[in-house]
């Protein structure tokens, strides 16, 4: 009941943020930008007058159909996706620190932990609520567009592919939400996820990787090379690992490490 | 511990916190240098010192927000580390700012600790209504002035009725009506309901209004513990006078007279300690010598005067 009491807590400072509207737009935007280039490939003549747009969107391999649009979806809201995901896990643990909010919380009657737990559902949650309306709007954009090749496998494979995707992301906030606690605020998460993102592409092209976890998520998204459409065991064990270390840092942090904001 | 300080008398029932030999180093600077609390039920403990003479850090250890170095914080008889929790339900606090969360109203802010903390809803009109909150219940906490603020996360620490307050600088923020309005708040708490308060603050004479004992941390240590009212009875007299050739009068008021303690306190006054009835003496003595004589008050030492001797007065 308590615990209940301290996620809908967390739920009620998610719903009265900005930032709830930023990520939201911010995904929204993401089968636009697809439905955009699926408009350029239908449109060739037209796209040809778009110069520089409508010349990568054809060397890309961009196909309009179903499939290339999802295609094009699970590549997007990867990359996009784990940057999002890693805001919205900095926000939610960084802003008890950037607000001077924490001194309050660690002074409650009520496990450390437990504060750690409930914000990684409102985060998961969030994120996931964002990933449903980025799929409706997904599809209800292809439907508009009348895209060729429809087919409820298609539509739920890729579905089922975003969905994995978001998880896997998930899985790798545990160190974000780490360095928000040590580093008592936003800013330390954003430039770790930022020095990940670039390590990621790093170890992505040169073959390591299914070892390192933010080079997962491109080579799942198809973004890092060839699309990678089953997780290798040792890329699971490492993003359990990941989250594992993260969350166990984090708990750790927040019940022994000083809080002097 | 706990029981080993009971047996050697250095904690009974009543004592509500007490620390011993707390110690706290950042790196290579020691914050805190052995500080020993002994807090009472139902008193009010001022806790006095300059920026950076400690007090914060010290609040954050009672809390569980730092970890000591070394040394021990007992808080209502259970000892407190970082993650103690059951022993907060007793306790409310306020470190340093006042905070909440910007885009949630009071009312909501207050609720969302209700809700964590499983205090009866009704507690919230009613702290809205004690500190005087009721008319910006609806308004964000982040468009409210720094006094209402500071009211906010009062009405925070006393939402859950609490034991024991532990509040840092409570009334910085608050206009002068309003320091009254909560020092009179803090005093009904402690004479009506028994709670216990340890409060910081750099307000002395405030400290003075309220304080039944009084903490004066320096560098890290506790140089001094003493009740409010025996302060009082101790507090030296003295006589202030201003003078024309302030030098040559002080070297005559030593010689002729034999009073030692005197203390040029700006370019103008003497202030001259333990003077008991020798006003009158004085008087006669300088005018006597020449010197012309503009003023002559009498006053009595206050916990100002008392605080800057022992913390090294004006740096």
């Amino acid at each position: 009941m308590m615990f209940l009491n301290i996620l809908s807590a967390e739920f009620l400072k998610l719903k009265r943020s900005r930032i709830t509207w930023i990520t939201w737009l911010a995904f929204s935007i993401m089968p636009l930008i697809g439905a955009m280039f699926m408009w350029i490939v239908m449109e060739p003549d037209r796209a040809s007058s778009l110069g520089l747009l409508g010349t990568k969107a054809q060397i890309a391999g961009v196909t309009a159909t179903w499939s290339g649009y999802f295609a094009l979806l699970l590549q997007t809201t990867g990359i996009g996706g784990m940057i999002l995901v890693s805001v919205i896990a900095a926000f939610v643990f960084g802003r008890e620190y950037s607000e001077g909010t924490a001194k309050n919380l660690l002074t409650l009657p009520v496990a450390r932990s437990w504060f750690v737990i409930a914000k990684y559902i409102v985060v998961l949650t969030w994120f996931g609520f964002l990933t449903v309306s980025l799929v409706i709007e997904g599809t209800g954009i292809a439907w508009a567009m009348k895209l060729p090749g429809y087919s409820a496998s298609i539509l739920q494979s890729y579905t089922s592919d975003i969905f994995l995707e978001v998880l896997i992301a998930w899985l790798i906030v545990p160190p974000v939400a780490w360095i928000a606690t040590l580093g008592r605020g936003y800013l330390a998460p954003l430039g770790f996820t930022i020095f990940m993102l670039i390590l990621g592409n790093v170890f992505g092209a040169t073959g390591w990787g299914k070892w390192f976890p933010w080079s997962i998520v491109p080579l799942f998204a198809g973004v890092a090379g060839p699309r990678v459409e089953v997780l290798a065991a040792s890329s699971v064990f490492v993003l359990l690992l990941t989250f594992c270390a993260g969350t166990t840092a984090t708990f750790l942090q927040i019940r022994y490490g000083d809080n002097t904001q | 511990m706990i029981l080993l300080l009971h047996k050697e008398g250095m904690m009974n029932s009543e004592t509500v916190i007490a620390t011993r030999n707390l110690i706290k180093h950042f790196g290579n600077v020691e914050a805190i240098r052995g500080i020993n609390l002994n807090v009472q039920r139902g008193e009010v403990y001022g806790f006095l010192g300059r920026n950076g003479a400690g007090k914060t850090t010290t609040i954050r250890m009672l809390l569980g927000l730092i970890q000591p170095t070394s040394g021990v914080v007992i808080l209502l008889g259970k000892s407190v580390r970082p993650g103690t929790q059951k022993v907060f339900k007793q306790v409310g606090s306020l470190v340093e700012a006042a905070t909440a969360y910007p885009n949630l109203t009071v009312y909501e802010n207050l609720y969302l600790q209700r809700k964590i903390i499983g205090c009866p809803s009704e507690n919230i009109s009613e702290i809205l209504s004690l500190l005087h909150l009721q008319k910006y219940s609806n308004r964000p906490a982040g468009k409210l002035s720094q006094g209402n603020k500071q009211r906010l996360s009062l009405a925070r620490a006393l939402l859950h009725k609490p034991e024991v307050l532990i509040l840092d600088e409570p009334i910085s923020n608050l206009d002068p009506a309003g320091i009254i309005e909560i020092r009179t708040l803090l005093r009904e708490l402690v004479d009506n309901r028994d709670v216990t308060i340890f409060m910081s603050s750099h307000i002395l004479a405030e400290v003075a209004h309220i304080a039944d004992r009084i903490g004066i941390v320096h560098e890290g240590l506790l140089i001094e513990e003493v009740e409010y009212s025996e302060f009082q009875q101790r507090a030296r007299n003295y006589l202030d006078l201003i003078v024309s050739d302030r030098e040559n009068a002080q070297s005559i008021l030593q010689e002729r007279l034999n009073l030692q303690k005197i203390e040029r306190l700006n370019e103008k006054v003497l202030r001259i300690f333990d003077i008991n009835d020798r006003a009158p003496e004085i008087a006669h003595l300088l005018v006597n010598s020449g010197f012309q004589l503009y003023e002559m008050t009498h006053g009595v030492e206050d916990l100002e005067a008392h605080f800057m001797e022992l913390t090294g007065g004006v740096s």
